[in-house]
């Protein structure tokens, strides 16, 4: 009877130590399943959300100019953004956008008045549902979390991406140099005439044979007709046509230009009528050929951007020195489609004159926020 | 000399020899359980771990290919785009499928993942009112060969960025 009780006891002990050992098992197999498949589905959702945030922060870091209208116009372009996650099945919402003027912070949302606001950081939580690891861990989904910051980051050298046309301006503090968002500025000077009446440093205006753009300042006119004199345009592209096709149409420069540099060695005389032929045929590829002030072609849902011209702006300070003190974009004028606005206006004693926009963004269609170089570039900087 | 236990349940005594047998044969039985149970068991756990390393295996080169695609496709948004049409140049696309594959706008040694080739980085540039305004890269028409299954992949992963760069059509 004693013996039947001991075995008895002793199988009832075996039945517990097998479910413990099961248990055990079972844990372990899950634990291991979930490290492979739950972890590795956290990851991916991981990189899938990270390069979520990195696409919207770039794309909301390229609609920034420093007004109310482009944070709206940042978020709407992060709310545009297309990438997926989940195996690239599910949409994202609702990310969370703030903006700062550094990149370290702080984070506002809907900063206005939004100057000197340039940085943009998206965040995003995703819920991934866990399939193993609940036995272990108590929970069904586990939230993911990925944030980018992107910001206009000043340039202050160019090797490609500069029209050969310069601006003149003898202030030398960015963004804008003095520039006014709006004036009309010379980018290819008139024929200099020194034998016309009353042409001096101190009359500048009587210097040409027809007038420079009207929103070029007397101090302008005067650097340019005491060190360019008949000499120099504002044109430092080459003189072939090719070249100039090129270097209108496709930005490509004569030679990389840095802030400080000298531009005196590549100033030329230009070619008038072939660069007036590839900047009307620039403006024609615009969408928008009749809106001529940058509010209202900016406000214009149907521009594209390429009557946007990125030029040098330039400070003459002697005979053998012009210096390049920043960048800014030019709205380039038009006349309808095809645009010949430059044709028509263009003949030898004429100016090119293209209306100031603000800072040069590169990739933008619009103006950028704005840095001490007058030109950004948009990056990931987090 | 023999030994004698009694059976405490029937007080019949019982001869050592003839307790031997059931415990040989219980072991016998026993063995034959633990062979039943091992074969079982491990079944399971070698379909469970194979599974497993199935899974984690895609997933793995799921992860890389989407790190390289997101690599190719930011790299794509920031190069001048030298095409008056949505058609990249052979040079641009050449480019780009090369970050993909190697990490550089050369071609390289080894690619990301073995048997992937040019013709599975598939290129889409986007035009707004007649510009470039986005980029997409995705790998399609590759097969991850996992341990006990394919797992084709069509437009997976798929990475698009705004396109900043500087378009040149001329």
């Amino acid at each position: 009877m004693a013996w039947k009780t001991w075995a008895s006891r002793r199988a009832v002990r075996r039945r517990g130590f097998v479910l413990v050992t099961m248990a055990l098992t079972t844990a372990g197999v899950f634990g291991v399943v979930g490290l492979a498949v739950d972890i590795g589905r956290m990851f991916i959702a991981k990189n899938e959300t990270q390069v979520y945030c990195d696409a919207a922060a770039v794309s909301g870091a390229m609609a920034l100019d420093g007004t109310a209208s482009g944070i709206n116009a940042a978020e709407s372009a992060i709310a545009a953004s297309t990438n997926k996650w989940d195996f690239g099945t599910r949409s994202l919402s609702d990310p969370l956008v703030t903006f700062a003027t550094a990149p370290s912070g702080p984070w506002v949302s809907g900063p206005n008045p939004a100057a000197g606001y340039t940085y943009v950081h998206v965040a995003v939580t995703v819920p991934v549902t866990l399939f193993f690891l609940p036995l272990l861990v108590g929970q069904w989904t586990s939230n993911v979390m990925a944030e980018a910051v992107a910001g206009q980051i000043s340039i202050a050298s160019f090797s490609r991406g500069l029209a050969p046309y310069a601006a003149v301006s003898t202030d030398t503090a960015g963004p804008t140099f003095g520039l006014i968002v709006g004036n009309s500025y010379t980018i290819h000077w008139p024929t200099y005439n020194g034998n016309r009446h009353g042409c001096g440093v101190d009359n500048p205006e009587n210097c040409f044979n027809s007038p420079p753009c009207s929103g070029d300042p007397n101090n302008s006119l005067s650097a340019v007709v005491a060190n360019w004199g008949p000499q120099y345009h504002g044109y430092w592209g080459s003189n072939s046509n090719k070249d100039i096709e090129e270097a209108v149409m496709n930005v490509i420069q004569l030679a990389p230009l840095s802030m400080g540099n000298n531009l005196n060695p590549l100033l030329t005389p230009g070619n008038k009528q072939s660069e007036a032929g590839y900047l009307d045929r620039r403006a024609s590829q615009d969408t928008d050929t009749s809106h001529n002030t940058p509010s209202t072609y900016l406000a214009s849902s149907t521009r594209n951007g390429r009557r946007l011209l990125p030029v040098p702006i330039v400070n003459p300070v002697d005979p053998d020195h012009t210096n390049v003190i920043g960048f800014g974009q030019f709205l380039l004028l038009a006349n309808g489609k095809p645009s010949d606005y430059y044709n028509k206006s263009g003949n030898g004693n004429s100016p090119y004159c293209a209306v100031y926009v603000g800072p040069y963004n590169v990739g933008s269609l619009g103006p950028g926020a704005g840095g001490s170089t007058g030109a950004s570039s948009v990056r990931l900087v987090k | 000399m023999r030994r004698w236990i009694i059976n405490l349940c029937t007080g019949i005594p019982l001869s050592a020899d003839r307790l031997r047998v059931p415990r040989r044969r219980l072991r016998a039985q026993r063995k034959g359980n633990a062979l039943v149970e091992f074969a079982v068991g491990s079944g399971v756990l070698l379909a469970a771990f194979a599974g497993t390393f199935e899974l984690g295996y895609t997933l793995n080169q799921y992860n890389r290919l989407l790190t390289a695609v997101a690599q190719g496709a930011r790299y794509a948004s920031l190069i001048p785009y030298d095409s008056p049409t949505n058609t990249p140049s052979a040079g641009f696309q050449t480019a780009v499928q090369n970050v993909v594959l190697y990490g550089a706008p050369a071609a390289g040694a080894t690619a990301v993942l073995s048997d992937i080739t040019a013709s599975n980085v598939r290129l889409t540039v986007t035009f707004s009112n007649g510009v470039p305004s986005s980029v997409t890269v995705s790998i399609t028409g590759y097969t991850v060969n996992a341990l006990f299954g394919n797992h084709l992949l069509t437009d997976k992963p798929q990475v698009t960025y705004p396109y900043q760069g500087v378009w040149a059509p001329v």
